[in-house]
């Protein structure tokens, strides 16, 4: 039986807005393997990326219990919870991922920068890391010298540069046309194939549902039972 | 980590060349205007060691004081030479061309101002003619001044045009004044036998305070009341007859220091909230808020600093290379930037550069890293 890289129960987030609140999540019970593949769907506004930025330490939940990697990270402080995300996940988002005064090598490089890693080694893991998503010779090219689906894969670059167990990806895809998007669900189906990486991604996609292990549907902040 | 700094601050290259350029036209403001505050306050490097004083009518110094005295201050113990001076007051050729012109007693002046130097053959002929002048060497190049040249002083209120002959050119003292025979002045106007002020030179600098109390009890209870003061005292005084010159520059400076914050915090706070988004993506990869606000704290202290940089150290160049030794008709030992105003000014840009970036870079810092990423991706 796998390890279990996220384990969550009875889960909410309400957002407190002036007056009235917004329960994005309610009850959510969730146990992610590790090696997964996870893919979650839902309309817009049930909650997907609320969910996804809570299990990756971007966002606190209000409610419930939730376990990363076996740590309880609603507890950790900000500094502390900085640094786990830094070992352990590895993002990409929809869009406006990439810093655009950095080149590619650099954007890469940038989440290294805050480890022990020597300047010969991070060149090490940038130029891998860059040649696993198939763009070894763009690294001195900047983000706006790059195509929406090369930016895409650079972040993916980025994202697993410090060999995180867990990537997750909001929409990798939302912005990309059908070529592009299947490059990107390509490489990240090869993380988790070859590289046995546990990847949680939101999409609207149902293609990209193709390449995950585990589909899981959201609605209304509410998780539905699993479909075989 | 510097890198991106440097590379965040070129981003927006015209910005921060507006920007740069601003803060570097302010500080240049700055560093002249707290160069002139400085020269106002201490008027004199190393005051306390000139053994040189002044004696003027303690009514004030624009009163007139009997010609008699200078030989009973001579009397007084610890005084080693005593020169009067009058402030004549004129123009040569054009009302443009202002400097000091005083009469002055030819025997002993150079004895009390004993740091300027001149050939004995051009003070021998100085002391000889009745209407021979001597010019300091700064003012006799300014005018083109050689031994032997026609001088005449134009628009003194004494009513009266003295036709000199240049006979010397001193140096190493009070480089910018011109020196006549008080005697063809006294001729003149009618032998009123009044002087300006009396010059005296100490024997040591530490006499002074003794010295003074002795010539100003000398004549109290006189009709013409004496102050002995020194050389910064009585500079002092001079320069307080302008009124709160020093207050109005304390004023204008702050009001520069405030535009200058003005246009950094601006410049950060645009800076800053382009760049939200991306400050939450270096926190998702690990980056905590102490790094963020190092960023844009750092960018704002590069640009700040540039500006100060050129701003300030063209100030100091530009003076340096002036050598200014005078406001309007005041003399100054030394209008330069002194290490200390220059280390004001930077302490200034440090601190508009700290206060402008800080609360923005905190805000940038803080904010929930999902809700900043919601906003713009
Ligand atoms: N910071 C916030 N303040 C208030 N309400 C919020 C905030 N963030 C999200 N919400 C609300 O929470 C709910 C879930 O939002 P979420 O972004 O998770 O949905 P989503 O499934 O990712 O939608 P989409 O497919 O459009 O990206 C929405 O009703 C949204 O308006
Ligand atoms: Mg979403």
């Amino acid at each position: 039986m796998a390890k279990s890289v996220v384990e969550i129960k009875n889960l909410s987030k309400i957002f407190q807005r002036d007056s009235f609140s917004v329960a994005a999540l309610e009850s959510i019970d969730l146990d992610v393997k590790e090696g997964e593949f996870l893919c979650l769907m839902g309309p817009s506004g049930s909650g997907k990326t609320t969910l996804l930025n809570i299990i990756a330490g971007i966002d606190r939940p209000t409610g419930g219990e939730l376990h990363v990697l076996g740590e309880d990270i609603a507890t950790l402080s900000e500094d502390a919870l900085a640094t786990w995300r830094n070992v352990h996940v590895g993002f990409v988002f929809q869009t406006f991922n990439l810093i655009p005064v950095l080149t590619a090598y650099e954007n890469v490089e940038l989440p290294l920068l805050l480890t022990k890693l020597s300047a010969a080694e991070r060149k090490e893991h940038v130029l891998m890391a860059l040649k696993l998503v198939g763009l070894a010779d763009r690294i001195d090219h900047y983000p706006r010298q790059l195509s929406g689906g090369q930016e895409q894969r650079v972040a993916i670059a980025r994202a697993i540069v410090t060999d995180p167990t867990l990537v997750v990806a909001d929409e990798p895809t939302g912005d990309l046309d059908a070529y592009s998007a299947d490059e990107v669900l390509d490489i990240l189906s090869r993380l988790n194939r070859d590289f046995k990486k546990t990847i949680l991604m939101v999409t609207h996609d149902p293609r990209a549902a193709h390449h995950a292990t585990v589909v899981r549907h959201l609605e209304k902040g509410q998780l539905l039972p699993v479909e075989n | 980590m510097w890198r991106l700094v440097l590379k965040n601050l070129l981003r927006n290259k015209r910005r921060s060349f507006l920007t740069g350029t601003s803060v570097a036209v302010s500080l240049f403001l700055l560093s002249s205007l707290a160069m002139v505050y400085t020269a106002l306050g201490k008027p004199l490097e190393n005051a306390d060691s000139i053994p040189i004083m002044m004696v003027r009518r303690a009514t004030g110094i624009v009163f007139p004081m009997p010609a008699s005295y200078g030989a009973r201050i001579r009397e007084v113990p610890g005084v080693a030479a005593c020169a009067s001076l009058s402030w004549f007051g004129g123009y040569w050729k054009d009302p443009a061309n202002m400097f000091a012109n005083l009469a002055v007693d030819p025997e002993n002046v150079f004895k009390v101002q004993f740091a300027s130097t001149i050939p004995p053959d051009q003070l021998e002929a100085f002391q000889r003619e009745r209407t021979a002048a001597v010019a300091g060497r700064r003012l006799a190049e300014k005018f083109g001044w050689k031994v032997g040249d026609k001088i005449t002083l134009l628009g003194s209120l004494w009513g009266f045009n003295p036709e000199l002959t240049l006979r010397g050119i001193f140096s190493g003292g009070p480089d910018d004044q011109l020196w006549f025979h008080w005697e063809y002045l006294n001729e003149a106007i009618g032998r009123m036998n009044v002087v300006g002020l009396y010059w005296i030179r100490l024997e040591k600098p530490e006499m002074a305070s003794r010295v003074g109390e002795a010539i100003d009890a000398m004549f109290r209870n006189t009709p013409n009341e004496t102050k002995t003061e020194s050389l910064s005292a009585f500079m002092l005084n001079f320069i307080a007859m302008l009124g709160n010159v020093r207050g109005i520059i304390l004023l204008i400076g702050s009001a520069v220091t405030f535009a200058i914050l003005l246009i950094v915090a601006n410049t950060m706070a645009m800076s800053v909230r382009e760049r939200i988004s991306e400050a939450a993506i270096m926190r998702s990869l690990g980056f905590r808020p102490a790094h963020i606000l190092r960023l844009f704290v750092g960018e704002s202290l590069l640009l700040t600093l540039a500006g100060a940089l050129l701003g300030i150290g063209g100030a100091k160049l530009l003076y340096d290379s002036l050598r200014l030794t005078q406001i309007g008709q005041f003399a100054f030992a030394d209008l330069r930037l002194r290490p200390e105003t220059l280390a004001l000014c930077f302490g200034i840009a440090l601190s508009v550069a700290l206060l402008a970036a800080t609360w923005p870079a905190y805000r940038a810092a803080r904010t929930n890293i999902a809700v900043a990423l919601r906003h713009t991706g």
